[in-house]
């Protein structure tokens, strides 16, 4: 068995996980934690959720055989080794829900579709442009416009009757878009759903240049979203592909327990060579 | 006072920022008075030392010159570095030269040799023109009365004549500093999370701008500071860069192969450093001596002709000498020489099941996240999905 | 100074052209010329029946005298693209070598010519090409053709033989440059043609061939010259491209060559005394409105389309320094008898493309005053940075010089996707306006 940590540095959040495996399927959760980076120096927040998740594990820093980042990984000066968020988050994904076989990673500055293979290899994928509003900042801009905690916002998007859709689908213009709908007294719950929909319509169109089957797991910061996450489900619904939309309350660990993952593989790789 | 790679690369870093060539106007008055540029890939920088001159290396402005003037000189669908360079050149930032010179690396940088004679007329210019026949008598003879033209006439314009001694103590200390870098290279081929190639690059830069002798001493006291340095120890995939030889990738897209999980363990960037794969002769006719380490002892590139068939296979031992995993083809865009030697490169690659991933870039690209994508799969390629 | 005609009156019909009966029969020489290069590529495609060996080689440099001697057949990749291009096929190959890998930016002869090979190396004509039995490399005024033989040499297996040709970057040929192309004819080129053949280098049989080559010289010349005349007889750009075919490829040196100069001559000669202007493939230009200098090679994917541009305007091109190419000859150079391997060596480092900046500067210059010309335009084409890179100084310090406008088009050799219609023919009718105003300034002036 091998003890294994993963940081996945985004631009928010800090995301660590520690995992023991066989690498044979036999793979563990010891532990997960997040935090948001806020303005606070990255390095520190960094130092801060390791040390949360040695904690939460039960480790000293000397069990961890491997550790591993992804996102901004040069940032963590104890990594081992590195990998690139398209990986990472792929593996997480497979491991918090096996029968994935795709992967939708909606961040903060961006969203990715992921076509994996059973090893969790990635086949293909589709990225948002440079364009914001396919991201989470741009949802986070809106809440605060809304004046709408962020967690709050899945669940008030759910209880929407009638979704106002924005016009546009650049984020600035849906900003305006928003400050409008306020003045017309829009129902916060209609705005965000409608937001909700335009960012899923996004991602349905990522999702369906891939496959149009499938099991799709929703990873990154966005993934708690509840209400952005049955959004897709509608969107990909309509256009008839016979995609399922899962999210795990884990997901946002995703990217960290693929690096712990990988970096495990990595190290069982690196011993096997040393012989 | 013992500096930490850090800071040496820390200095090397600001002269490679200075586009007033500070580095450079100092060392041209401590060596006479005199400095004479030369773009890539290779100039004889041991005869413009013979003649009291600082060669100094011309390599464009990087991402930190915004190109104003220079872009009224070029289509679009040609490279960036002439553009950057004739841009210095009309800013007046490339006075201090004495005169030019433009290699035989491709008909840009050829051409570039006439534009200069008709942008600054008052400086020297000479155009290159190294041998692509091999044989002493032939190309080896040509190449020597070359060498022996430019002599003379960089001996005139500096009042220092090109003696057969002088020379013999410049291709002394041009040896000398190359084995430095070569010792740099194999160190960080060797164990590259001492000397990384965001470093390696900067030290090896800054001896374009320099005088030679303070820049062996820097390549040492670099490689000194490195074996004393107790680095992380870094699972990252080996990689080859390769197509970097000309327009030079800005410092960032370096950085970002690093990043993305990559120790590049060997690349042909800067190549006129470490041009001869084997010294010039110190004994003898220097000119005689340097035709024959060019005819003889020249590094494959891409600019050079190869008599034989399979032109891949200088990279594949490259890559097996590196010990490394994959190669990364660095082309700067519209890069005639780079991009039509690639499916050679790749097509022995494929023969020999090494992976390899290519991408353009400019000088002046400051954008590098479709890089980081590309060479961070590509390293998790390597490192997951390889049989090895 | 010859006199300027004055402008038309506005209004005046644009269509200078005019369909004369006559000219349904062809010249003699274009039929000629057709029947040659047709003849060319059949005994081409029979070189694998007949046993000939076929040595591949480029236009600029090339060595054809020499490459007969040993009673050897060239083949010029450039020429077979440059004809894949004027029969649109070559949109095709240079995706499939794109396909294969071979980078967007790099030149379309290239991928059109590996392109070609891939599907089944069918010639221009449609008949089948041989796969060349050696690759001898003239490196002269190009890099990318040291490139392009080393990746077909990577392709077929052939052995290759470089004749590298210093560039004349000061505008001169020095007597070391001489030496060294003589020196590598002497150890490299003629050795491997020899061991090639099985023919012993005979040096007299090469002699006959330059005595040959000079007479054809000397028409040409003429025939190019011959557009000093108002109105010039000939088109030197559209229609230059056809006179060189013969001299710039296999039929320097040979009979067949000489006789086609002869007769053209004598075409171009009558046309003289008869006051008529240059062919088009649309009749006789009837009147000449516009005298202009060309710089730099044809499109040839949209070659017809491109030409109209120009003499539907009374647009003609007296000089033009693409057809310079394959040899400066109105300048002086002849080969010479009496000097063969020196002269072979001369013509090598003289043709245009080895020219320096500052000479090209100067050679466009003088050929706006030698051929009395309204103005000078250059099409840039994005395949070949020999001809380009420099381009748009060479613009500026030309019109400095001359006082004559400059224009600037954008095209390229043989990929389709770079030839926008539309985009060319507006610059060039704006162009001609501008030459047009310019002259009546100068005039009421």
């Amino acid at each position: 068995m091998i003890t294994a940590g993963g940081m996945d540095v985004g631009a928010a959040a800090v995301k660590a996980a520690i995992v023991r495996t066989d690498n044979k399927g036999g793979d563990e959760l010891l532990a997960g934690q997040v935090q948001r980076i806020r303005r606070r120096d990255p390095k520190a927040v960094i130092r801060e959720t390791w040390n949360a998740a040695l904690e939460e594990a039960g480790l000293p820093e000397s069990e961890i055989e491997y550790v591993a980042t992804t996102g901004d990984g040069e940032l963590v000066d104890f990594r081992r080794g590195h990998f690139y968020s398209m990986t990472t988050h792929a593996r997480g994904a497979k491991f918090l829900i096996p029968e994935t076989t795709l992967v939708l990673d909606a961040g903060a500055l961006h969203a990715r579709a992921i076509h994996i293979d059973a090893r969790a290899k990635p086949l293909g994928y589709r990225m948002t442009s440079q364009c914001a509003s396919g991201s989470g900042q741009f949802l986070e801009n809106i809440a605060r416009y809304l004046g709408v905690a962020l967690d709050e916002v899945g669940e008030l998007s759910l209880k929407s009757r009638n979704p106002e859709m924005v016009s546009s689908i650049c984020a600035v213009l849906s900003e305006t878009d928003v400050i409008n709908m306020v003045s017309r007294g829009i129902a916060t719950s209609d705005i965000l759903k409608g937001i909700h929909l335009s960012m899923a319509g996004r991602f349905a169109r990522l999702v369906r240049a891939l496959s149009d089957d499938g099991m799709l797991t929703f990873t990154g910061g966005l993934s708690a979203d509840v209400g952005l996450v049955e959004a897709t489900r509608e969107e990909l619904d309509k256009t008839g592909v016979t995609i399922e939309v899962r999210t795990h309350p884990k997901s946002i660990l995703a990217g960290a327990i693929g690096a712990a993952l990988w970096g495990a593989f990595r190290h069982e790789k690196l011993l096997a060579k040393a012989g | 006072m013992t500096r930490t790679t850090e800071e040496i690369a820390r200095f090397c870093e600001d002269v490679y920022y200075d586009l007033d060539f500070r580095e450079a106007k100092r060392s041209k008055a401590e060596m006479g008075g005199f400095a004479i540029g030369f773009m890539p890939v290779y100039a004889p920088r041991e005869i413009v030392h013979a003649a009291g001159a600082l060669p100094v290396g011309i390599v464009g402005a990087g991402d930190w010159l915004e190109v104003i003037r220079g872009d009224a000189y070029y289509q679009s669908y040609l490279c960036h570095i002439p553009r950057s360079t004739i841009d210095m050149a009309e800013s007046g930032r490339l006075d201090f030269l004495d005169g030019m010179l433009f290699p035989s690396t491709c008909d840009v940088i050829r051409n570039l040799s006439g534009m200069w004679q008709l942008v600054k007329p008052e400086t020297y210019v000479r155009y290159v023109d190294v041998p692509q026949n091999f044989d002493d008598g032939v190309g080896g003879d040509f190449w020597e009365h070359e060498l022996r033209t430019l002599g003379k006439e960089l001996g005139e314009l500096t009042g220092t004549a090109v003696t057969d001694e002088r020379l013999r103590a410049s291709i002394a200390l041009f040896n000398e500093n190359r084995s430095a870098v070569n010792e740099m290279y194999a160190l960080r081929r060797d164990e590259p999370n001492r000397a990384p190639t965001s470093e390696v690059y900067l030290i090896t830069r800054v001896g374009f701008v320099m005088d030679v002798e303070e820049h062996t001493q820097l390549v040492r006291e670099y490689i000194a500071a490195a074996r004393a340095k107790s680095p992380t120890e870094l699972d990252n995939a080996r990689v080859v860069v390769c197509g970097a030889f000309c327009e030079q990738p800005p410092i960032g897209l370096l950085k970002t192969i690093e990043r993305s999980g990559c120790f590049v363990v060997d690349d042909d960037m800067l190549l006129t450093t470490r041009w001869f794969t084997e010294d010039a002769a110190e004994t003898g006719d220097p000119f005689r001596a340097l035709a024959h380490a060019f005819v003889h002892h020249t590094v494959p590139t891409a600019v050079m002709y190869a008599p034989e068939a399979g032109r891949g296979k200088a990279l594949v031992s490259r890559v097996r000498e590196a010990r490394a995993e994959g190669v990364i083809f660095a082309a700067p865009s519209f890069c005639i020489p780079a991009l039509l030697d690639q499916p050679m490169l790749t097509a022995e690659l494929d023969r020999q099941e090494i992976p390899y991933t290519s991408f353009k870039y400019s000088e002046n690209a400051g954008q590098f996240h479709p890089i980081r994508e590309q060479t961070g799969t590509f390293a998790d390629t390597m490192k997951l999905w390889s049989v090895a | 100074m010859t006199s300027i005609p004055p402008p038309p009156p506005p209004g005046s019909a644009r269509r200078t052209v005019e369909t004369d009966p006559r000219e349904v029969e062809k010249d003699r020489s274009m039929a000629l010329q057709k029947e040659l290069i047709g003849g060319y590529y059949e005994r081409l495609s029979k070189c694998a029946e007949t046993g000939e060996k076929t040595v591949a080689t480029f236009v600029p440099g090339n060595l054809t005298e020499l490459i007969h001697c040993f009673d050897l057949v060239p083949i010029l990749p450039e020429i077979n693209a440059l004809q894949s291009g004027m029969r649109k096929r070559s949109g095709a190959f240079i995706n499939e070598a794109e396909r294969m890998g071979h980078s967007e930016d790099v030149c379309t002869y290239v991928k059109c010519d590996i392109g070609m090979f891939h599907d089944g190396n069918i010639g221009p004509t449609g008949l089948p090409l041989p796969i060349p039995d050696h690759l001898l490399l003239s490196y002269t005024g190009c890099f990318t053709f040291m490139k392009w033989f080393e990746l077909l040499r990577e392709e077929f297996d052939r052995p290759s033989t470089m004749l590298q040709v210093p560039y004349q970057a000061r505008g001169e040929i020095t007597p070391e440059m001489k030496s060294y192309v003589v020196k590598q004819l002497e150890t490299t080129v003629i050795p491997e043609l020899e061991k090639l053949s099985g023919v012993k280098f005979d040096i007299d049989r090469l002699r006959e061939k330059l005595e040959l080559s000079r007479r054809a010289e000397d028409d040409l010349v003429a025939v190019l010259e011959a557009a000093k005349n108002r109105p010039s007889p000939i088109d030197s750009y559209f229609g230059g491209v056809y006179y060189i075919g013969p001299i710039f490829t296999a039929f320097r040196g040979t009979e067949e060559g000489c006789e086609y100069y002869r007769i053209l001559r004598e075409e171009v000669e009558a046309r003289v005394t008869a006051m008529r202007g240059p062919m088009t493939p649309e009749g006789e230009m009837k009147e000449e409105r516009f005298r202009l200098v060309v710089e730099g090679p044809p499109n040839w994917t949209n070659f017809r389309e491109f030409w109209k541009m120009f003499y539907d305007e009374g647009a003609v091109v007296v000089a033009s320094t693409y057809t310079k190419v394959g040899g400066l000859y109105d300048r002086g150079f002849r080969h010479d008898p009496a000097d063969p391997l020196g002269s072979l060596a001369e013509y090598c480092l003289g043709c245009y493309t080895n020219l320096s900046l500052p000479k090209r500067v100067e050679l466009i210059s003088d050929y706006i005053e030698e051929y009395g010309a309204d103005g000078f335009l250059i099409n840039s084409v994005k395949s070949c940075a020999s001809f380009s890179a420099g381009q748009l100084l060479i613009l500026r310090e030309v019109e400095k010089r001359t006082g004559r406008a400059g224009g600037f088009i954008e095209s390229d050799l043989v990929d389709p996707r770079y030839f926008s219609g539309a985009n060319i023919k507006n610059r060039i009718e704006s162009y001609l306006q501008m030459v047009e105003q310019k002259r009546s300034a100068g005039v009421t002036a």
